[in-house]
């Protein structure tokens, strides 16, 4: 018997799919067009080639490729083989990565042609082998994980995000509630692999008989390049950072059927007023990793004059509590229901604390604690600061404990503190050392690297002997 | 001072709750308590096997 509530996973949803409509294109990368029957077909042979390599339940498999169609094949096959995947940036530093794939506890590793950098055994995407034994058949259920994905750790390490099947699974089916499904909706997913808001953009349409026109991130920030594919393409959906609108504004886009879906960082209200009459729908989408990537959203109006974070998803609770998780009319918020995550992977302290018991959610259910501070209002949710010093770069999620550790580890720095300014972070440090941007970029993915190096002869300090990061930024 | 508690789910996922309050329900105590810091530190130890309880029997 199915257990109650279960939805189906995006394994079994992708595949029925793939009956259904076995001739309609699924994927577009580049002139590259995949069928549904083609797509699932590769996704067979590469699942057996995983598995007998070993990946099956139980099991966490690193993706180290390019975006491209090879590689969403990756991704369905190690979830058919009933394994998670843990996505890996190619252009992230080599040491990050061996950090990142040590700490998973990863045992498989699947990759493009560079040689592989590290002891794990490798399957090679770019070679499509005949398979020669079928895939065993595995049925994850709603708590196996499907995927972990890494982000910033405040205490300079980064942390993995365990996302089980029944997250994934309330996302995909929250969405669909949200914006529909339709064979004629075509997706297009420019958001790389690591960040989590191209979980939504490259499942939904390959479950519900649309079209995934995948595009390479590094594209996407060619405004002209990007507002023309979106029309020769046909795109309808859309899913960018603030940052990444405000590229398709300046290139003067215009695209009155497309439903246009803002996240990873917060939404200005000028930005909002600018693109919603470029677009059919303005959707302005919030949430965190730990929640399966979006909790609440928004439907901007014409002439907005603020920006909320909006009502939950289907399947999500938000409840807006002091410390004790009393509901409270500003505090922070706190995200229950079927699309909290698992935890962090091998972190049992961080997880208990992030991870509270739900009091006003199903017996046993978890709230996750975000760090947002909001204030409720009319209109939903309103974000006002983070109760730590978590900040967003062009919407990625960056620890400045994590950046000050990787300063702290270079000989001759002294003291370092970094800060965001606008889009841009910036490193105070007291100290010598030569190149610092340089040795931080062999350690820390690019988006964590300051852009601007300030040189200080000492930090100020608070009253009570902090620093006075305040003080910094009003240098800025 | 011992203000909170280690409880504990259906699915063997650990976490805090204060110590004057009963747990939510689906929740139950361990017997552990001190301070938040206290409890976290006892849970780094006790809670070996992170997989949800339901997902454990797969690999």
């Amino acid at each position: 018997m199915p257990e109650l509530g279960a939805l189906p996973n995006v394994v079994q949803l992708f595949a029925r799919q793939a009956a259904r409509t076995p001739d309609r294109i699924a994927l577009a990368d580049g002139d590259e067009r995949l069928t549904y029957a083609a797509l699932d077909a590769a996704v067979n042979r590469l699942a057996a080639r995983l598995a007998a390599a070993g990946a099956g339940p139980g099991v966490l498999v690193g993706i180290r490729a390019p975006k491209s169609a090879a590689c969403v094949t990756a991704m369905l096959a190690v979830l058919r083989t009933g394994a998670a995947y843990l996505p890996l940036d190619p252009e992230h530093p080599a040491a990050r990565t061996e950090l990142v794939l040590a700490d998973s506890g990863a045992r498989l590793l699947v990759t493009t042609g560079e040689p592989a950098t590290t002891t794990l055994p490798a399957v090679r995407l770019d070679e499509d082998v005949p398979a020669t034994a079928a895939v065993p058949e595995a049925r994850p259920g709603p708590a196996s994980p499907a995927y972990v994905i890494y982000t910033s750790g405040s205490t300079g390490r980064p942390k993995g995000v365990v996302v089980p099947h029944g997250g994934l699974a309330a996302l995909l089916a929250g969405m669909r509630d949200l914006v529909g499904s339709a064979p004629e909706h075509v997706w297009l997913s420019a958001a790389a692999l690591t960040f989590d808001m191209s979980v939504p953009e490259l499942y939904l349409p390959l479950v519900t008989g649309g079209r995934l026109i995948l595009l390479d991130p590094k594209a996407a920030i060619l405004g002209k390049r990007l507002a023309a594919l979106i029309e020769r393409e046909g795109v309808t959906h859309m899913q960018a950072t603030p940052s990444g609108w405000r590229v398709l504004l300046y290139a003067g886009f215009r695209a009155p059927r497309l439903t246009a879906l803002a996240g990873g960082e917060a939404l200005p209200p000028a930005l909002a007023k600018d693109l919603r009459p470029r677009v059919g729908r303005l959707i302005n989408m919030y949430g965190p990793t730990e929640a399966s990537v979006w909790a609440t959203s928004w439907e901007v109006p014409w002439e907005p004059d603020t920006v909320s974070l909006g009502t939950p998803l289907p399947g999500a609770s938000v409840h807006v509590v002091d410390d004790r998780l009393d509901r409270v009319a500003e505090g922070e918020l706190a995200i229950g229901g079927t699309g909290v995550a698992s935890g962090y992977l091998g972190r049992p302290a961080l997880t208990a604390e992030r991870f509270v018991p739900d009091p006003y959610g199903e017996p046993g259910g978890r709230l996750y604690l975000t760090g947002d501070v909001v204030r409720r209002t009319e209109s939903g949710l309103e974000f006002l600061h983070r109760s730590d010093t978590q900040v967003k770069v062009r919407g990625y999620r960056v620890e400045l404990g994590e950046v000050e550790a990787a300063m702290d580890e270079l000989p001759g720095v002294r003291q370092a503190v970094a800060a965001v300014s606008g889009d841009a972070l910036v490193a105070f440090v007291v100290g010598d050392c030569p190149a610092l941007r340089t040795r931080l970029a062999a350690t820390l993915p690019a988006y964590m690297v300051p852009s601007r190096v300030i040189r200080l002869d000492s930090l100020p300090l608070t009253p009570n002997g902090k620093i006075d990061r305040r003080a910094l930024e009003e240098k800025l | 001072m011992s203000d909170m508690v280690v409880v504990v789910n259906h699915e063997e996922q650990y976490s805090v709750w204060t110590a004057d309050r009963e747990p939510p329900p689906g929740w139950r105590a361990t017997g552990f308590a001190g301070t938040k810091e206290e409890c976290l530190a006892h849970i780094e130890t006790v809670w070996t096997d992170m997989r949800p309880l339901s997902a454990r029997g797969e690999g």
